[in-house]
């Protein structure tokens, strides 16, 4: 840094600044990356591409029909899981059972991947509260306390306290819980110690610690069912954010403009970044930071139990793609980002962004057996997917934000690259 | 009757304010340039609130917090933290407390903060036991003291180089393993002059860890204080022409944390630490080389010093559980909602799970060369004092943020690694100021009228990989006023009244065109007593905020991101300053010494905003600020005889605010909402004997009546204040 101060005497600035009064003059100059690039006080250029239409596509094309899916869906794996527990009950193994209700929570699974690659209101407020209800991840479920919850909600009570699982910990709740309850094939607990209330739960019959363990695989599933009912209906409702959104022009309504509400929109694009790309893919393969000292680490998958994880990613960049592209129920209606993208004079960014999730799809579909696996013996590939996702996030970052006068959501500003 | 240096001193340290003027044995002038306020009992004539706390009040408590040795001067806000004072919080006049930022903070009258514009959080603090005086101004006063004039200045003056030998022990023990050994000698041999000092403090720490025998079970600190200065006197010692060398080293370690508690948790074991702090530790080491020349030339004095200080520290704390899980103090405000049991248990080490731990390492510089000159001349047949200032300052920061995972496995922490970089950046600034002051006498009337100059280029750069281009470079110029007088209605009583420019710079990082620096318009009006027993003073002030501004930092809250700046608006804080003190003759051998401090503040927003400032929320005008008790008093009584004291100290403080506004559930987490810190009363008491001549035996409890109240929930959870401690100690002056 270089100083030039101005070699003025000291007695004509204080002369001078006693005839003046006490005025304050700045001026800054700043890097180009400085602020993000743009310094947040340039309200962006008027666009006349039509972004109430975009925003009804996106809500009611795209968004909603997953979430009716999923509402269908967890109706189903409740009478599934119930079914299981019936058998269990009759002292019966039911593995062909067992099986159908591990395939309905992969459906599930599959929808609420969806809904995960495009998080607005109700799911993120509150610390992301509701959608850590229905799946927690990438926090770790505490197989422990899920082992924990088994005996309490067998017991009926806590301490006394008659069992709400309404009560408990995001972690012995949700798709993640069941996902240890339907999938993990050992019995015993997992807690490092033998002691409390697990005390004994090894010694047990496998036929009643399987029973006790789907059991509270119903209450977990049916208390899914009710919070993504609570979803729902906080956005497809009466006062529900879908109309909030597609209204986003009507005055107090919470935007300040339409083209602020595309900007929230367009946050929950940044989940293929963040979670998909450095968290997914970027720490088993030791780009990013992981529990096994930044080597190799098959142990951060997600969904370790199931070996979900490639399906997982597979479905983020479906729903990427469909938010994207605006494809969605309606073949008719496919008002996408691209569309906004070429209004906008960035045909390339369109074209370079739909070839890279394309690619990623594919490339994701190619990697041999589970992703834990892959990034031992099929790193490559693993890696080539990675490389994909990351052509479309650069992008996502710059050309994409840039073009379409959009601002990055405050949670990509410790961006990691 | 013939008093001890013990009677004398409890008497004569009773001086605050400082209603008196300047009377010094060595050169006024320069003593005048470190040491701005004197202890002579005339009637101060200067316009400005200012207070002085003498080595002998100091020494009657043997405080090592400064935020306890400041209970008695009126106007100043404190939040406490750790119990011990370590890293304090202090605020003049409303301003906020956050690490003494707002204050302008100095030794021997140079900015000591690691920072002062660059970063002005005050992370290092100068151990106030080994000083000798610590002088507080506010209102006009305060401007000669830059850059920041907002509230006010406070100035540590170290130990003066002794005209005769002069040696001093001091040892005591006390609660939780405290222990002190404090030792100077110095002494003035023809032109030459010199004194050492060493300070050791360490405490076990008054918190207990959950579990037993793990590692780091200790919460308490060490810390420890050199200083050496020469000096050689060129006018065969009448002080007219001399230079002085001081140097200094200082260091501490402590197993310090930001987390608190629940209330529930809190109103079970106040003192109870959780296993997820286990890991927490500051450790940091400062120097300090400063010369100073001074020259008296017939009415001419100048004193130029020059200096540098380098501060390296690293915390490493418990940050939290990752970027998707709500924050600590999400979780420690309502441990039972399901989103937070997991979290909790984990924390408190009843279930197994991993914790990010972050160490801020940061490594600070500070250097320039400052001349002040004082002189006197005569206009238009008046006589005028001038004070004329110029500082060339430079300072920086370097932070290097990094977070590293660990793993609560039965309630004992084990290291996983994965450290990523998580603030890697550098902020510089090069400051030119300058200040003139005039001071005219006109029969009773004492005008006096200054200014002050900051021309600041600073420089704020990203250092992170892949943060190119991510710099900002700014110029800021400024001048600020101020006017004030006192008129003298008695020899022992007069009226004072000013106003000056408050300012606070904008931090290096912060584009001044999204948010502004920080001015005011400070108004004071009072009235001050002195007849050499009786000293009061009252003071009524007005503080009229442009732009009150805050910071985020790791200390504030969770909630915010690092280092952003907000604007709070037009904010009004005003109210009254009082104090008295007084001696009683008991008997003729018995004295009664008394005072009382009061402060009344009040504080309001003047506009209805939208904050993300976890401490404001969503403001509607006519809300208070934060952490500001409406009342504060401090009571002393004492009893003093030939050759032993006794002082009992009250402090009662107001409730607080733990968050001004309010918040908006779809936008907001409500954070600390409605809460407050409640009210407290705090005792301590001090004795000490003088059984011979050099030999001195004390004791002191601090806070009798073992009340432990939440001081603060921010930045996780509740923290206790010290509970009652007690300690002894031994005395030694040659």
């Amino acid at each position: 840094m270089q100083f030039k101060f101005k070699p003025c005497l000291i007695a004509t600035l204080i002369s001078t600044a006693l005839l003046a009064g006490c005025g304050e003059s700045t001026s800054s100059s700043k890097g180009p990356n400085f602020g993000g690039g743009d310094d947040g006080n340039n309200p962006p250029p008027p666009t006349n591409f039509d972004e109430k239409a975009l925003i009804e596509n996106l809500v009611d094309n795209v968004i909603t029909p997953v979430q009716n899916q999923l509402t269908s869906q967890s109706a189903v794996l409740v009478s599934q899981v119930e079914s299981l527990c019936t058998a269990y009950s009759d002292g019966i193994e039911n593995t062909a059972q067992l099986d159908l209700v591990q395939a309905e929570w992969r459906n599930t699974m599959a929808l609420w991947q969806q809904i995960e690659a495009m998080q607005l209101e109700p799911l993120t407020v509150n610390d992301s509260q509701l959608r850590n209800l229905v799946y927690s991840w990438p926090n770790q479920v505490s197989s422990c306390g899920v082992d924990q919850d088994v005996i309490h909600h067998e017991n009926g009570n806590i301490s006394g306290t008659p069992y709400d699982i309404s009560r408990r910990s995001v972690t012995r709740r949700g798709l993640d819980a069941n996902e240890y309850l339907l999938f993990s094939t050992n019995l015993d607990h997992t807690c490092s110690s033998n002691s409390g209330i697990v005390e004994g739960w090894n010694q047990r019959p496998d036929a009643e610690r399987r029973l006790a363990r789907c059991e509270y695989a119903i209450t977990v599933t049916q208390d899914l069912q009710a919070n993504i009912a609570t979803y729902i209906d906080a956005w497809d409702g009466a006062d529900g954010y879908a109309l909030k959104i597609k209204n986003a022009d009507v005055a107090d309504n919470g935007f300040e403009s339409l083209h602020d509400a595309v900007n929230v929109i367009s946050d929950s694009l940044f989940y293929l970044d963040k979670e998909l790309k450095d968290t997914k893919l970027g720490a088993p393969l030791g780009i990013f930071a992981n529990s096994c000292g930044g080597a190799t680490c098959p142990v951060d998958v997600e969904s370790p139990y199931s070996h979900n994880s490639l399906l997982n990613i597979e479905n983020n960049l479906v729903a990427f793609k469909a938010l994207f592209s605006g494809e969605g129920i309606d073949a008719e209606n496919t008002l996408g980002f691209d569309d906004f993208l070429i209004h906008e004079q960035d045909q390339q960014t369109a074209d370079i962004m739909l070839d890279g999730v394309n690619n990623a799809l594919i490339s994701v579909k190619a990697i041999n057996g589970t992703l834990a696996g892959a990034v031992i013996n099929d790193n490559d590939q693993v890696q080539q997917t990675y490389d994909d996702v990351k052509q479309v996030s650069d992008q996502l970052k710059t050309n994409f934000i840039e073009s379409l006068a959009l601002e990055l959501p405050k949670t990509s500003a410790g961006d990691n690259d | 009757m013939k008093k001890t240096l013990i009677a004398l001193a409890v008497i004569n340290s009773v001086t605050v304010p400082t209603v008196f003027a300047q009377e010094e044995k060595t050169n006024d002038n320069y003593v005048e340039r470190i040491r701005i306020l004197g202890t002579s009992d005339k009637l101060r004539t200067q316009g400005g609130a200012a207070s002085l706390i003498s080595e002998t009040e100091l020494e009657k408590f043997e405080f090592d917090d400064i935020s306890r040795v400041l209970s008695k001067v009126p106007g100043v806000n404190i939040r406490e933290e750790d119990g011990y004072g370590l890293r304090p919080n202090i605020g003049f006049r409303g301003a906020t407390t956050e690490r003494s930022k707002k204050i302008s903070l100095l030794e021997d009258g140079v900015l000591i903060t690691p920072a002062p514009y660059s970063a002005p959080a005050a992370y290092y603090f100068p151990m106030v036991s080994r000083m000798a005086a610590v002088e507080v101004f506010k209102g006009p006063s305060a401007i000669k003291y830059g850059p920041n004039t907002v509230s006010g200045a406070l100035n540590l003056v170290t130990r003066e180089i002794p005209e005769e030998l002069d040696i001093g022990i001091d040892v005591s023990y006390g609660s939780d393993n405290y222990t002190k050994l404090h030792g100077f000698h110095g002494e003035t041999t023809g032109n030459l002059g010199y004194v050492v000092e060493g300070l050791f403090v360490k405490a076990d720490g008054f918190k207990q860890l959950d579990g037993e025998g793990i590692e780091g079970d200790d919460t308490g600190f060490d810390k420890t204080d050199f200083m050496a200065k020469v000096k050689y006197d060129f006018s065969d010692g009448n002080g007219n022409h001399f230079i002085e060398f001081k140097a200094s080293v200082a260091d501490e370690t402590s197993n310090e944390t930001y987390l608190g508690l629940t209330d529930e948790d809190f109103n079970a074991n106040p003192n109870r630490r959780y296993a997820g702090s286990q890991q927490d530790q500051m450790d940091w080491d400062h120097s300090t080389l400063q010369l100073t020349h001074f020259i008296q030339l017939d009415n001419v004095d100048i004193t130029t010093r020059a200096y540098r200080h380098d501060f390296e520290r690293a915390w490493q704390k418990i940050n939290g559980f990752g970027p998707t899980a709500p924050n600590l103090l999400t979780i420690l405000l309502d441990p039972s909602d399901s989103n937070n049991e997991y979290y909790y248990n984990v924390l408190t080490g009843q279930e197994d799970g991993d914790i990010v731990v972050g160490t801020n390492d940061r490594e600070y510089f500070s250097q320039g060369i400052q001349t002040d000159i004082g002189f006197d001349l005569k206009l238009l047949g008046l006589k005028h004092d001038i004070e004329v200032g110029l500082r060339y300052h430079q300072d920086e920061i370097q932070r290097d943020h990094f977070e590293e995972d660990y793993s609560m496995t039965s309630g004992q922490m084990s290291y996983l690694g994965n450290k990523r970089f998580t603030t890697v950046n550098t902020e510089e600034t090069d400051a030119i100021s300058v200040y003139l002051q005039d001071t005219v006498t006109i029969d009773a009337l004492t005008l006096t009228a200054g200014v002050r100059g900051e021309f600041i280029e600073s420089r704020y750069e990203d250092r992170g990989e892949g943060k190119e281009g991510v710099w900002l470079e700014k110029d800021s110029d400024i001048w600020l006023p101020s006017v004030s007088a006192f008129y003298q209605l008695d020899k022992n009583y007069g009226v004072f009244a000013g106003v000056h420019q408050g300012y606070i710079p904008s931090s290096p990082q912060q584009d001044n065109a999204n948010t502004d620096s920080e001015k005011s318009l400070n108004y004071e009006l009072g009235y001050r007593y002195a007849d050499g027993n009786l000293n009061a003073e009252v003071v009524g002030f007005f503080n009229d905020y442009e732009n009150l501004k805050e910071t985020c930092t790791f200390s504030t809250s969770s909630n915010c991101d690092l280092d952003t700046e907000f604007d709070g608006g037009d904010v009004e804080v005003y109210g009254i300053e009082a104090n008295i003190n007084h001696t009683i003759k008991l008997t003729n051998s018995i004295d009664l010494p008394w005072s009382v401090t009061y402060t009344y503040t009040e504080s309001e927003f003047k506009n209805s905003f939208e904050s993300d400032f976890p401490q404001w929320g969503v403001i509607e005008a006519g809300d208070a600020l934060p952490y500001m008790p409406e009342n504060q008093v401090a009571i002393e009584v004492g009893l003093a005889g030939d050759s032993w004291s006794v002082s009992l100290l009250a402090k009662y403080t107001d409730e607080m605010l733990e968050r001004s506004g309010g918040y908006i559930e779809s936008e907001q987490p409500p954070e600390l909402t409605g809460y407050t810190v409640d009210s407290q009363l705090v005792l301590d008491i001090a004795a000490n004997y003088q059984f011979a001549e050099q030999h001195t035996i004390y004791g002191k409890i601090d806070n009798l009546t073992d009340e432990q109240e939440v001081v603060s929930r921010r930045p996780y959870g509740a923290r206790p204040g010290k509970p009652l401690s007690a300690m002894i100690g031994y005395k030694y002056r040659f």
